[in-house]
């Protein structure tokens, strides 16, 4: 097993390489430069070929993509072109605790509403209750976070005034061990709606995972012989059925949460979260080469560790799988 | 043939046997048993009639502005309101629709067919060709989709404008902006097939194992052959789900790419673009129409084709047997 985690983290180093590889060319490859515009206006020649010159964009790229990577080696994400006093290291500092946060309470959500709502599913299969929560489920799936975010703005924000409708995480504030918010009201008041937006679709695929998988279970041979040797049906949903059902959803999870922490940059554009993900957007768009570089390794990073752990997990909850 | 035995001995009713049915009727007698699955495929064929139709059904050219007429509420000339440059609100919908159902289904199939080709090569040939294809798709794994595919298309927008513009045909293309269509097209093709790959090696190491794939070995049956007509046909099923729920992701990666602003650029209409448009207005309580109708449709297409992938898993899946 630990040979098998070995060779794993192993085989990342070439991937984050091919990962970083292909993002330098083709950030580079985006028509323009970082130094265009300042604000509205295009900059003098000679301002631009200075700035150039201080970021080292007039060396040949190959001599570029060299000193990436061992600025790299050392820790060095370089600087931001556009946000001249922070470097990269600090973006990352300030903005991932803030989509961190945002992805653990959506998985939170997802986990709340989508597991007892999975299993009281498959419990009363083919009943009304499953049929209405299978039909939610999928409803849940549907809506697209580009629409109920804009909705829950209109609903809450506008209609009832109830909660702010933008800029979590626009005042920087130091994070306990560097990414657990203070729990203040108004943390909460900012992190509600997106949590909505973006736990909506993760609760109904937890559900209909539970479901798929308990219902699964149920018919299997070891749940007949719970039932026969004459226990009662709450120990056999709770320590037999139960227990082998929730092997895929805990793997699952893995993916689910890399998916919401890299995929929240749409729901931080809409609600204006000063997370990492609209770095990465802004970035493309402002020609930001190391921010672009340093947000898209950071999420290759994340996503890699996200695939092992899951196969971990597999083989670790179930013994018939084994890696060589 | 055990119907033709059957039928010659005396005192067998064959009126007794389950009646044989063309392949096709069965599949939609089990398909249609899904109600939602039926639900689901009216919208899609709404969608694709729309499409299709959009010069004859939409009452307005999608770019048509009309100062006077600026953020109406609905009325008889105008049925969805107008935007904030006075065009009507429900032609560009119906327009929208034409650019979702050219961008959409051509993702689809560009990364199907992609991920099927490299997932059959991969699954069957095995050795160095697997381990090519599959280190391949972990590098794109590795890369949060989305964001990748926004990337691609920023890089490719001027580089397909300036390769178009070389030949007389194409010219016109770049103006009118069918360029988008194809840089949205590429890129989220390119994000799209490494999922579906696996699934189809996944589905081939399996299959390969079975007699019949051995059989046609041992009768000496050239390996493409193999490939095309004994595996590919037992590998689709759940290839055709994954197809079906892929174009709902496509319609919604599409709005999503023109909602942050790089893929479909004004004017042409786009779901995701009319979104972050009229976003700003949303926040007036007093424009509230221009919130509902794009948010709505592309909500009801992904559901349409969720559900139509639930109905093909059910008609398509042999153990399910009813």
């Amino acid at each position: 097993m630990l040979k098998y985690i070995i060779r794993r983290l192993l085989w990342a180093i070439p991937v984050l390489f091919a990962v970083g590889t292909v993002t330098f060319f083709l950030a580079r490859a985006l028509p323009g430069g970082p130094f265009d515009f300042a604000g509205d206006r295009s900059l003098p020649e000679s301002v631009v070929r200075n700035l150039e010159r201080k970021y080292n964009l007039d060396w040949p790229l190959w001599k570029q993509f060299l000193a990436y990577w061992w600025d790299l080696l050392r820790g060095d994400l370089g600087p931001s072109f556009r946000s001249r006093s922070l470097t990269v290291n600090d973006i990352i500092k300030q903005t991932f605790p803030v989509s961190f946060q945002l992805g653990v309470l959506s998985l939170l959500l997802g986990l709340a509403i989508g597991l007892p709502a999975g299993i009281i599913a498959a419990l009363n299969h083919n009943t009304w209750l499953d049929y209405t929560s299978s039909f939610i489920a999928i409803l849940g799936v549907s809506i697209p976070n580009i629409v109920l975010g804009p909705f829950l703005i209109w609903l809450f924000g506008v209609k009832l005034g109830w909660l702010p409708v933008a800029r979590w995480g626009a005042d920087y504030t130091e994070f306990y061990l560097g990414f657990i918010p203070p729990m203040t009201t108004k943390f909460w008041q900012h992190a509600v709606l997106p949590t909505i937006t973006l736990g909506t679709a993760l609760s109904a695929s937890i559900a209909r995972l539970t479901r798929a998988s308990l219902l699964q279970v149920i018919r299997e041979d070891y749940i007949r012989t719970a039932r026969a040797k004459g226990l009662r049906e709450r120990s056999i949903i709770l320590g037999h059925a139960l227990k082998n059902a929730l092997i895929p959803v805990v793997t699952i999870l893995g993916p689910l949460f890399a998916a919401v922490v890299t995929g929240s940059f749409i729901t931080e554009q809409i609600f204006g979260i000063n997370g990492l993900g609209r770095h990465f957007v802004q970035s493309v768009t402002n020609r930001d080469y190391p921010v672009i570089m340093g947000t898209a390794l950071l999420y290759a990073v994340l996503l890699i560790i996200a695939n092992l752990v899951v196969d971990v997990l597999y083989a670790w909850l179930d013994p018939r799988i084994r890696y060589e | 043939m055990a119907q033709a035995q059957l039928e010659m001995k005396p005192g067998v009713r064959v009126d007794l046997l389950p009646p044989r049915r063309h392949p096709l009727t069965e599949f939609w007698r089990r398909y249609r048993r899904n109600r939602l699955a039926v639900v689901g495929l009216v919208i899609a064929l709404l969608f694709v009639v729309t499409g299709i139709g959009s010069p004859w059904i939409a009452p307005y050219s999608y770019t048509e502005q009309n100062l006077d007429a600026v953020e109406l509420p609905p009325s008889w000339a105008h049925p969805l309101g107008t935007d904030d440059l006075g065009r009507d609100q429900f032609s560009r919908l119906v327009w929208a629709a034409r650019t979702a159902l050219i961008v959409a289904p051509s993702a689809t199939v560009v990364g199907v067919t992609l991920g099927l080709l490299f997932g059959l090569m991969a699954g069957y040939f095995g050795g160095w060709v697997d381990r090519i294809i599959m280190r391949l798709s972990d590098v794109l794994f590795a890369f949060p989709g989305l964001l990748f595919a926004l990337l691609i298309a920023a890089t490719l927008q001027p580089r397909f404008e300036q390769w178009l513009l070389q030949f007389e045909v194409t010219k016109p293309w770049v103006r009118s902006g069918y360029v988008e269509f194809l840089v949205v097209i590429t890129a989220l093709s390119a994000v799209g097939w490494p999922g579906l790959a696996r699934l189809v090696r996944g589905q081939i190491l399996s299959l390969r194992e079975e007699p019949f794939i051995e059989a046609a070995e041992a009768l000496g049956i050239p390996a493409h052959r193999i490939l095309f007509r004994h595996l590919l046909p037992n590998a689709l099923p759940p290839v055709i789900v994954a197809i079906s729920m892929g174009m709902g992701g496509a319609i919604l990666a599409e709005a999503s790419l023109s909602f942050l602003g790089i893929g479909i650029q004004p004017p042409t209409p786009s779901w995701g673009g009319m979104i972050i448009n009229n976003f700003q207005y949303w926040r007036k309580p007093s424009a509230p129409w221009m919130l509902w109708a794009p948010g709505l449709i592309v909500a009801a297409l992904v559901f349409a084709f969720n559900f139509i992938g639930d109905g093909l898993n059910e008609a398509l899946n042999p153990r399910d047997q009813r």
